[in-house]
């Protein structure tokens, strides 16, 4: 057979075959809820997420920490993630004196608090530093989390130790339902991005005792939100519902607000709508944008990071 | 008293929605997320499809392109921002140690040095980190791989330019409609996945550079099992 002929081959085969693990991610929807939902609840605890794995694993690591610091999506606030796997001083200290399998353990036993989340991704799930980090995390208290590949659980060495399997370390495993590990990859990149966007949507719904605070309209949808974003689809911050310090409404997220006076220094005047639909007027910095009187401005924790709405479009909805 | 701990039946729930209002939310959640999954999961599923269709004989031309510069001592750097630098670092990985069975090719990703990418941010700017390591590094023989699901990266279109300039092969991934990318016109391969999602775009490149690493392989006379991507 002649390469170019293998190539074609090749080619038709890579694409077929993502098929079946692609639709078989849809099945596993409830466990991936139920793993949402967990996240979620450690979030709205003050919890962060320490995520961590090897080689392409690490590179996951750090995709899914820069997901939930530095959302694609904007308006949606930023969660507290860290990966272990990024500080390459630290993994090769820890390779070379402690051993590569201690490298995430040894991390968490410093970082970790009993309200975080741990979440190690290993394509073949028998990543040994993987396995011990979530132990160490599932020990300290944490909520533990394993992103795996559909990989046939290695042979049991004859050892009188007990082997340490994922099923006993981690609260939720989410499998990707094919062992080849450039697959196993791909459906990791769609499963966590759903995380993402679950644990968004989990925290905007809270389960009890919140039914007055329920916002509507949700986006669910994961568009990218840069130019078109709609100030409507971005929830106003509202004090009077405020009960807590993780309360999704009033802290760590951006809201549109509309520019009625500049100050000297780079500050506004701006006006906000509550929940209640009153509008509130406070001073934000506009140093970092073009802003002018009547634009309509993205706020984070005070500071316009984004004109979303000319002044020549006030007052359309 | 054991029956007050039970949960509700159906039909009690039913009957009184107003005495189990967080239940009843819960559920409306659990059913939105689990409509959110299929659809997404249907979505990537199909546009992988779409991208076959579109990209597949265009991924052989440019595997060949790039089994060729490897074979005359070509090497490889990738670059991206965010989520897209991780892809990077992903990509580089790949070629240079394979996960299965594949021969390792030189590759560098150049988001990785935060030292060069500070002191080049700090010093000069964002939009040259990887235009002025392209410059240092970079032969023309190699191949500059960016990826940018806008396209729009001001970084990684001063680095298509500068590798364009030296004489390397030039292969951008992009989404949408490929935005600057597709301005640029000076790119010797761009592959556009057709979506408004960032997210999906980010999955159906993972795609894109997997299947662009087999048939780069196979172009190179490697034989790979016919299972392993």
């Amino acid at each position: 057979m002649s390469v170019a002929t293998t190539m074609q081959l090749a080619l038709r085969n890579a694409f077929i075959q993502r098929d079946s693990p692609g639709h078989a991610l849809a099945r596993d929807s409830a466990r991936i809820a139920r793993a949402c939902q967990d996240m979620a609840d450690r979030f709205r605890r003050g919890g962060k997420l320490i995520v961590f794995g090897n080689g392409g694993g690490g590179a996951d690591a750090a995709h899914i920490a820069v997901e939930f610091m530095h959302p694609v999506i904007v308006g949606k606030r930023a969660l507290p993630a860290v990966a272990l796997s990024n500080d390459a001083p630290t993994m090769t200290a820890i390779g070379a004196r402690e051993g590569l399998a201690e490298s995430f353990a040894h991390q968490l036993a410093s970082w970790a608090t009993p309200s975080d989340i741990a979440l190690g991704v290993s394509r073949d799930g028998r990543c040994a530093n993987v396995l011990r980090g979530l132990r160490a995390a599932h020990d300290l208290g944490l909520l533990t989390v394993a992103l795996l590949g559909d990989t046939e659980p290695a042979e049991p060495a004859e050892t009188a130790e007990p082997v340490e399997t994922v099923e006993t370390v981690a609260d939720h495993v989410l499998l990707a339902r094919t062992a080849d590990p450039a697959v196993v990859k791909e459906i990791h990149v769609t499963t966590y991005h759903l995380l993402w966007e679950l644990a968004h949507l989990f925290l905007e719904h809270p389960p009890a005792n919140r039914a007055d605070t329920l916002p509507t309209g949700t986006r669910t949808d994961g568009r990218a939100g840069d130019q078109e974003s709609d100030p409507a689809d971005v929830p106003a911050r509202d004090s009077a519902q405020c009960s807590d310090d993780a309360c999704v409404t009033c802290s760590d997220q951006a809201a549109p607000a509309t520019v009625v006076r500049l100050l000297h220094s780079g500050l506004a005047l701006a006006e906000t709508a509550t929940g209640t639909g009153e509008i509130s007027t406070e001073e934000i910095s506009v140093a970092l944008v073009d802003a002018s009187v009547g634009d309509t401005v993205l706020t984070h924790a005070g500071e316009a990071i984004a004109v979303i709405m000319k002044g020549a479009h006030r007052g359309r909805p | 008293m054991a029956v007050l701990d039970e949960p509700p039946s159906e039909e009690m729930r039913g009957l009184y929605p107003f005495l189990y209002p967080d239940q009843a939310r819960l559920e409306s959640v659990l059913a939105e997320v689990q409509r959110s999954t299929e659809a997404k999961a249907a979505e990537i599923v199909r546009l992988r499809r779409q991208v076959a269709e579109l990209d597949g004989d265009r991924l052989i031309v440019c595997a060949q392109e790039m089994a060729t510069r490897f074979a005359s001592g070509g090497r490889l750097f990738t670059f991206g921002n965010g989520g897209s630098s991780t892809d990077a670092q992903e990509v580089a990985t790949a070629f240079l140690h394979p996960a299965g069975p594949g021969r390792p090719l030189p590759a560098l990703s150049l988001t990785s040095d935060i030292a060069v990418v500070t002191a080049l941010s700090n010093d000069v700017g964002f939009d040259v980190v990887f235009a002025r390591q392209l410059a240092a590094l970079g032969r023309p023989g190699d191949i500059a791989l960016g990826l940018s699901t806008s396209g729009g990266s001001a970084n990684v279109v001063q680095a298509f330019r500068e590798a364009s300039r030296l004489g390397m092969l030039t292969v951008g991934l992009a989404g949408d409609r490929g935005g600057k990318l597709t301005e640029l016109g000076l790119l010797d391969h761009l592959f556009i996945v057709p979506s408004a999602s960032v997210h999906r775009i980010q999955e159906a490149q993972t795609t894109l550079y997997h299947v662009l690493w087999e048939l780069t392989q196979h172009a190179l006379g490697t034989s790979l099992p016919a299972s392993t991507t």
